[in-house]
C-alpha cells in the first residue's frame, strides 16, 4: 500500500468507512477519535445532550461523525452542521423540536467564538431630523430566529440540573401542547452567549434593520417623538444588538 | 529545500533551564488570580483559533505577563496532502496575538483525501519512516516555516502500530527533518517510553541511550514530560497525559538532561486534570531533577 492509500484508508477506517483496520492496533485511534468527537458536541449542544440524556447523544454524536466525518483541524469547527443534519435522524421522530434546540446552542456558541462589535456612542448624532437618511447598524456577531417550538424555554429550563421544577420546562411543555413557538435574540453578555425571547414586532424590526433600512422606513418619521421606542432602543444598545447608527443614500 | 535563510527570524527566547505546564480551560481562573511561577505556558494551539471570545482574549492577557508556547495538534505535517490555507491562516493570527516563544507541532498525519474530498483525521496519526513521508514531512514543515516566517518545532510521537517497511529509525528520521528544514525539535520522553514499551524494548536505558545520542542536541528546543495510566502486561499503553510522571519518566529525563544538557521542559496534562496547585508541583519536581543533574548553577542560567 502506497503512502496515499495508506492515509486515506486509515482516515476511512477512522469514520467507520470500513471495518477492516489498516494495521493492528488501529483500533486505538478510532477509540480516541470517536471520544473527541463526542466531547466537541457535548461541549457545543449542551442543551440537546441534556435533553436527550447521555447515552442518547452518544449515539447521536458519532452517527454525525461517521456520516459527516471532520473537515478541519479545530474541533472547534466540528459540528457546525449538527442542527440542520438533525432534522434528518430518525431522533428527530420522537424529538420534533431538537433540531431548532440545537440551533440554538449553535448560534450561542458562535457568539462567543465571534468577533462582538462594541458600541460606538458617537455614531447615534447621525440621527436628526431626517429620519429617512439614516439607519441602525446592527452587531454583525448576534443571532436570531423563528422557530416553531418553544427554544428559548426549552434551553432556559436545560441550564438548570433538575428542568423540570422550573417554570421555563412548564411554560415549553404547555406551548408544546398547543404548538407554539418563540422567537429567539442570541447575543453576547461579556463573554457569554445568551438566548432570549422576543416578540414577532422585534424580530421584524431586527430584520429590517439587518436589511439596511432607514429608521423612517422600519420604524416611521414620527419615531423618536414615541418614548417606547426609545426605551426599545436603550435596551438593544445595552444588550449590544444595536451598535450604532450611520447615514444612508 | 532549506529555508534557514527564510525562516529563522530574531524570536523571544526561553532560559534553557525554564520549566512550563500546560494551561487548560479548568486552569484558566487559577492563572488570573495568582500570576504563576512559571517560565511560559503551553496551550494548544487550536483552542484558541476562534475569531475571538474568552480563550482568545484570556491568552492575549496572560501573554502579556507570560511567555507561550504554542503546541498544535492538527497541523498534521506528515500528511501527503499540504496543510490548508485555512488552517494556516488561523495558526498565523495567533502567532501574530500572542507572540510566543515556540511554536510546534507533531510528526504525524491528519489530512487525506477520500472520493476528492479533503478530511481531518482528528488525532496524531502515525507514518512510516520511508523516503516518501520524509519529502512530504519536509514539504509540509518548508510550507509552515514559509507561511509563518518563523522556525517551527516537530514533535516525536506514540504510534500504537507498526509498519513494515521502513528507511529510517524514528532518531534519524527527525534528523534528517531538521537537516533539510532548520525546524526545531521537541523531544517527548513519555512519548519515547510508551513507544520503548509497547515495542517491548528490553533495556529502555539503552534504547533511550540510542535515541538521544542519534538526535541533534542543538535543535532540541522543548522537553516534554507526561504520565500514563499504568496498565497490564499484555495491554497496549496509551500516551493519555492523564497522571503524574512516573519515576521511570523522571529518571529517563534525568539521563536525557545529562545527554543533552538543559532545555525548556514543560509538563503536560491533559485528562483527570489535577489542582493547578500540583500541576505546579510536578514542576518543581522537574526543576529538582534539573538541579540533581546540572548542578545549582546551570539551573538558574539565563541565556
Amino acid at each position: 500500500m502506497n503512502l496515499s492509500d495508506y492515509q486515506a484508508h486509515f482516515l476511512e477506517f477512522l469514520f467507520g468507512g470500513t471495518s477492516n483496520p489498516v494495521r493492528p492496533n488501529s483500533e486505538v485511534y478510532r477509540f480516541g477519535v470517536e471520544a473527541k468527537a463526542v466531547r466537541a458536541l457535548e461541549q457545543g449542544y449542551p442543551t440537546v445532550r441534556a435533553l436527550v440524556g447521555p447515552a442518547d447523544f452518544e449515539g447521536l454524536a458519532l452517527d454525525y461523525f461517521r456520516m459527516i466525518r471532520k473537515q478541519s483541524g479545530d474541533w472547534g469547527d466540528f459540528g457546525w452542521g449538527f442542527p440542520s443534519w438533525i432534522i434528518s435522524h430518525r431522533i428527530s421522530d420522537r424529538v420534533p423540536y431538537l433540531s431548532d434546540v440545537a440551533r440554538l446552542d449553535n448560534y450561542i456558541g458562535r457568539v462567543e467564538r465571534s468577533q462582538y462589535e462594541e458600541v460606538n456612542v458617537d455614531s447615534f448624532a447621525v440621527i436628526g431630523e431626517d429620519l429617512a437618511s439614516c439607519s441602525l447598524i446592527l452587531n454583525k456577531g448576534l443571532q436570531f430566529f423563528r422557530s416553531m417550538y418553544p427554544v428559548v424555554s426549552i434551553w432556559e429550563a436545560h441550564k438548570s440540573e433538575t428542568p423540570k421544577d422550573t417554570l421555563s420546562f412548564a411554560q415549553a411543555k404547555r406551548m408544546i401542547a398547543r404548538g407554539r413557538g418563540q422567537n429567539a435574540l442570541i447575543y453576547r453578555a461579556g463573554w457569554k452567549g445568551m438566548a432570549e425571547l422576543i416578540p414577532e414586532k422585534d424580530l421584524l424590526l431586527l430584520e429590517s434593520v439587518r436589511n439596511q433600512r432607514s429608521i423612517a422606513e422600519v420604524f416611521g418619521e414620527d419615531v423618536l417623538k414615541d418614548t417606547s421606542f426609545t426605551h426599545w432602543l436603550q435596551d438593544m444598545i445595552a444588550k449590544g444588538v444595536i451598535v450604532g447608527a450611520k447615514a444612508i443614500h | 529545500m532549506s529555508n534557514r535563510q527564510a525562516t529563522v527570524q530574531s524570536q523571544p527566547e526561553l532560559k534553557k533551564t525554564a520549566v512550563g505546564v500546560g494551561l487548560r480551560s479548568e486552569h484558566y481562573q487559577d492563572v488570573l488570580e495568582q500570576a504563576p511561577a512559571l517560565d511560559f505556558l503551553e496551550v494548544h494551539s487550536e483552542n484558541f483559533f476562534g475569531d475571538a471570545g474568552i480563550a482568545v482574549d484570556l491568552l492575549q492577557e496572560i501573554s502579556a505577563s507570560t511567555p507561550i508556547s504554542l503546541h498544535g495538534t492538527s497541523a498534521g505535517l506528515g500528511s501527503l496532502e499540504s496543510v490548508p490555507d485555512d488552517y494556516l491562516k488561523k495558526l498565523k493570527r495567533l502567532v501574530e496575538r500572542v507572540d510566543p516563544v515556540l511554536v510546534s507541532d507533531h510528526l504525524c498525519f491528519t489530512w487525506a483525501r477520500i472520493g476528492g474530498r479533503l478530511f481531518h483525521g482528528g488525532d496524531l496519526l502515525p507514518i512510516p519512516y520511508t523516503k516518501d513521508s520524509l519529502q512530504h514531512a519536509v514539504n509540509n514543515i518548508d510550507r509552515v516555516q514559509q507561511y509563518l516566517g518563523r522556525q517551527i518545532a516537530i514533535e516525536n510521537v506514540c504510534a500504537y502500530i507498526e509498519f513494515d517497511q521502513s528507511d529510517f529509525d524514528e532518531a534519524s528520521f527527525l534528523s534528517e527533518i531538521v537537516a533539510r528544514t532548520q525546524c526545531g525539535l521537541i523531544l517527548d520522553i513519555n512519548n519515547l517510553m510508551v513507544n520503548a514499551r509497547n515495542g517491548q524494548v528490553s533495556n529502555l536505558e539503552n534504547f533511550v541511550d540510542r535515541y538521544v545520542g542519534s538526535l541533534d542536541h542543538s535543535a532540541i528546543t522543548e522537553i516534554h514530560l507526561a504520565g500514563s495510566t499504568p496498565v497490564g502486561e499484555e495491554e497496549l499503553l496509551i500516551d493519555d497525559h492523564a497522571c503524574p510522571v512516573s519515576e521511570a519518566g523522571w529518571q529517563t529525563y534525568e539521563r536525557a538532561l545529562n545527554a543533552i544538557g538543559p532545555k525548556p521542559t514543560l509538563i503536560e496534562w491533559d485528562n483527570n486534570l489535577p489542582s493547578w496547585r500540583e500541576l505546579l508541583g510536578e514542576a518543581t519536581k522537574a526543576r529538582k531533577a534539573q538541579r540533581r543533574v546540572l548542578g545549582r548553577e546551570h539551573s538558574h542560567e539565563s541565556l
